[in-house]
């Protein structure tokens, strides 16, 4: 992969790329426009791989500024479009909007907003070029305005290394830039933008420095004159100077001939730069092109390799250039994200898998230590019953011995029969006793029937007597909730009251029913 | 036409990439079965080595737990089984002695019946816990006529000394014989009161011993 950087000015084509040898890159070729043949012969060789920088320096580009309605930022697009199409209609092959920091108020009170419209008017030479470029199918990366270019430059690294600050940046000044010894750069810049831009060849008949020099001040002089009748500036408005000379010693010379000769005496030069800035340090020895070209673009094109600016201007072929590499980057990062994730889950999973190994040999061993103690306790002797169920035999044995104690029954009849033999006129021939709730209750719920007696016609002794004996039932202190559930006379008024003597078998005697509950134990 | 002349710039820029990401899918894919297969197969060895031990140690504290109570629960076992308070019993024991008792206490009529053997609830307890599934349970109806209710206490005494406590008293009811009330007295061909009973009896099965 090659990177090539061609420099296309009005006469000629200047390629420059690394030499072969060395990593040193170098004008290759210098082809002019009507040798055709020769850059055919020179295009004829370039392959997809090799990535292409077009830098066009015209003096025909244009710098226009129009006014615009104040809109919101998603609206700029279209109307960055309709200029686009209406310079590329009025034939311009190449062409970029730029929105400016500049607004205004017209006299009708509508907030207005700058914007330049930078173009190059279709050159026969270019768009042969560019058609050749796109029929080879070459990465044509980018293409960069010179003018635009060297601004960029200015602001984002010459700027920025000598911390101009940005209120300087943003009064108007002049950025000078000598590019060889009779040659400059003149541009006006205005609020952070490049306004005008303009070659300068001096006469190659001045010979020495000060003569050279009081020309470019003539030029200056003139230039400013220039701003004042065009009313870019206020007429005696205060201008500033960058001087910017890659490859000469004359700085301090310059800011003094500007401030002697160009400077009014009432301008206010606080906020105003003046200055002469050394660049030469910036630029890396490994990139050295020569005297053909302007003195500025071996740093432009070191600028363009360290910093990749956005093209200035774009064409359908570059705009897909550019979307093809961006899918080619995306594509890579898709892979290597797929890549280091899929290893990730990959490598996961192997180490899951070799400790599942160890785990299996660790069990392994844990079960042939287990197989030796098994062996070892298969060798005692064992009873014949199971030693759970023993166990269970036992418990429930102790419980239920436990439980029943020494008494054989779970009711107490011998308590109910000393109350019985306390009250003659009673007799019992009826005991039912059952287990209050489960068979280990302590509790039976007990029923007992009887007669008391003598009657002789009169119900209230009877009564009287059963009342007596349920009274002491009560006091007994294993009895509980002793109730009459049979009286021998129904006092209930609701109830009618019958006795039929003759199904008694005490000829005498009423019968009456108690129940109760007894602690059995 | 002359453009067919040239590769294709999108050749240049995608191929490459394209067969990269779907060589990367395609290894991670092919991989990740590979992978996969392995692990389940050392899956399946870590479970099958973890059943065998699971198995083992089961056995081994099976063994052990056989040893500490038989060496708990053992004599004791042994001295309740001489001493017929293990809950053993037998219905031929119980008839044979119920029939003695029958005798000595002159219960006439006396008659006997046994219910079904059935396995034990522990639900028919308030309290008292069956540890193991080997209990069993038969019901025996008793009807007895008796001299006096003193008789009552000797039979129950009788049979815990001669066959087994192990048993519940459900149910009893002592009826005095409707003649007999006013003038209650020892005969021996006629019993005074009748008693009917319902005594559960519990008998366990203990299992025998195996090596698992």
């Amino acid at each position: 992969m090659m990177f090539y950087y061609l420099y296309a000015e009005e006469e000629r084509l200047n390629i420059i790329s690394q030499a072969d040898s060395s990593k040193q890159t170098v004008l290759l070729q210098s082809i002019a426009w009507e040798e055709r043949d020769h850059l055919e012969q020179w295009l004829d060789h370039l392959s997809p791989r090799d990535q292409i920088v077009l830098i066009v320096d015209y003096i025909d580009e244009t710098l226009h500024r129009e006014w615009v309605p104040k809109i919101h930022f998603w609206e700029k697009a279209s109307i960055e479009k309709r200029f686009l199409d209406k310079t590329s209609f009025e034939g311009a092959l190449f062409s970029h909007v730029r929105w400016l920091k500049a607004t205004q108020k017209t006299e009708q009170g509508r907030e207005e907003q700058a914007l330049m419209i930078a173009s190059l008017y279709r050159h026969e030479s270019l768009a042969f070029l560019l058609d050749a470029l796109e029929t080879r199918q070459t990465s044509l990366r980018a293409i960069y305005s010179y003018a635009f270019l060297a601004e960029q430059y200015f602001f984002r690294v010459i700027a920025a290394k000598h911390k101009i600050k940005r209120k300087a940046l943003n009064a108007p000044f002049m950025l000078l830039i000598r590019e060889s010894s009779h040659s400059f750069r003149q541009m006006f810049v205005e609020n952070g933008s490049l306004r005008i831009s303009r070659h300068l060849e001096l006469p190659p008949e001045l010979v020495s420095e000060t003569e050279i020099l009081s020309a470019l001040m003539r030029e200056m002089d003139v230039a400013i004159q220039y701003l004042y009748n065009q009313r870019t500036l206020v007429p005696n408005a205060e201008v500033g100077l960058v001087y910017v000379s890659p490859e000469f010693n004359d700085g301090d010379q310059v800011r003094e001939l500007f401030m002697g000769q160009i400077a009014r005496d009432a301008w206010d030069l606080s906020s105003i730069p003046v200055l002469s800035l050394p660049i030469g340090s910036f630029k890396k020895a490994d990139v050295s092109i020569g005297d053909h070209c302007p003195g500025l673009l071996p740093w432009l094109i070191q600028f363009i390799e360290q910093h990749h600016p956005v093209s200035f201007y774009k064409t359908p072929y570059q705009a897909r250039v550019q979307k093809l590499q961006t899918t080619r980057i995306a594509l890579l990062a898709a892979s290597i994200l797929l890549g280091a994730l899929g290893s990730m889950i990959l490598i996961e999973k192997a180490i899951d898998t070799s400790l599942l190994k160890e785990k299996t040999l660790a069990i392994q061993d844990k079960q042939n230590a287990m197989q030796t103690r098994l062996t070892a306790l298969k060798a005692y002797s064992y009873p014949d019953v199971n030693a759970a169920d023993m166990q269970a035999s036992v418990q429930f044995t102790q419980a239920v011995t436990q439980l029943k104690g020494n008494s054989a029954l779970d009711i107490d009849l011998s308590a109910i029969a000393q109350v019985v033999s306390r009250h003659s006129h009673i007799q019992l021939d009826d005991i039912h006793w059952q287990k209050n709730g489960g068979l280990d209750s302590r509790f039976v719920q007990v029923k007992i029937g009887g007669w008391v007696g003598p009657f002789n016609g009169q119900y209230q002794q009877p009564v009287k007597w059963v009342d007596e004996f349920l009274t002491e039932l009560k006091k007994q202190p294993k009895v509980k909730e002793a109730t009459l559930t049979k009286e021998p006379l129904n006092r209930k008024l609701e109830n009618a009251v019958s006795v039929n003597s003759s199904q008694s078998p005490v000829t005498n005697g009423l019968p009456f029913q108690i129940t109760f509950v007894m602690e059995g134990r | 036409m002359a453009k067919a002349m040239y590769p294709q710039l999108s050749h240049y820029y995608l191929k490459k990439n394209i067969v990269l990401l779907i060589t990367v899918v395609v290894v991670f894919v092919v991989g990740f079965f590979i992978l996969d297969v392995y692990q389940q197969k050392a899956q399946t060895q870590t479970q099958t080595a973890q059943q065998a031990l699971d198995q083992s140690l089961n056995r081994v504290i099976y063994l052990q737990r056989q040893l500490r109570l038989e060496k708990q629960y053992g004599p004791l076992y042994q001295q309740y089984d001489d001493q017929n308070l293990l809950a053993r019993q037998d219905r031929v024991k119980w008839t044979d002695e119920l029939l003695k008792i029958k005798q000595e206490l002159l219960m006439v009529p006396f008659t006997m019946q046994f219910e079904p053997e059935e396995k034990a609830q522990a639900n028919v307890f308030d309290q008292l816990k069956l540890m193991q599934p080997i209990f069993y349970s038969t019901q025996l109806n008793l009807t007895a006529g008796i001299q006096s209710d003193a008789d009552v206490i000797r039979l129950f005494q009788r049979i815990n000394q001669r066959i087994s406590p192990m048993y519940f008293i459900k149910e009893c009811h002592l009826k005095a014989t409707p003649q007999e009330i006013k003038h209650a007295q020892f005969r021996t061909k006629r019993a005074n009161m009748n008693l009917q009973c319902s005594l559960v009896l519990f008998l366990a099965k203990p299992r025998p011993f195996e090596i698992r």
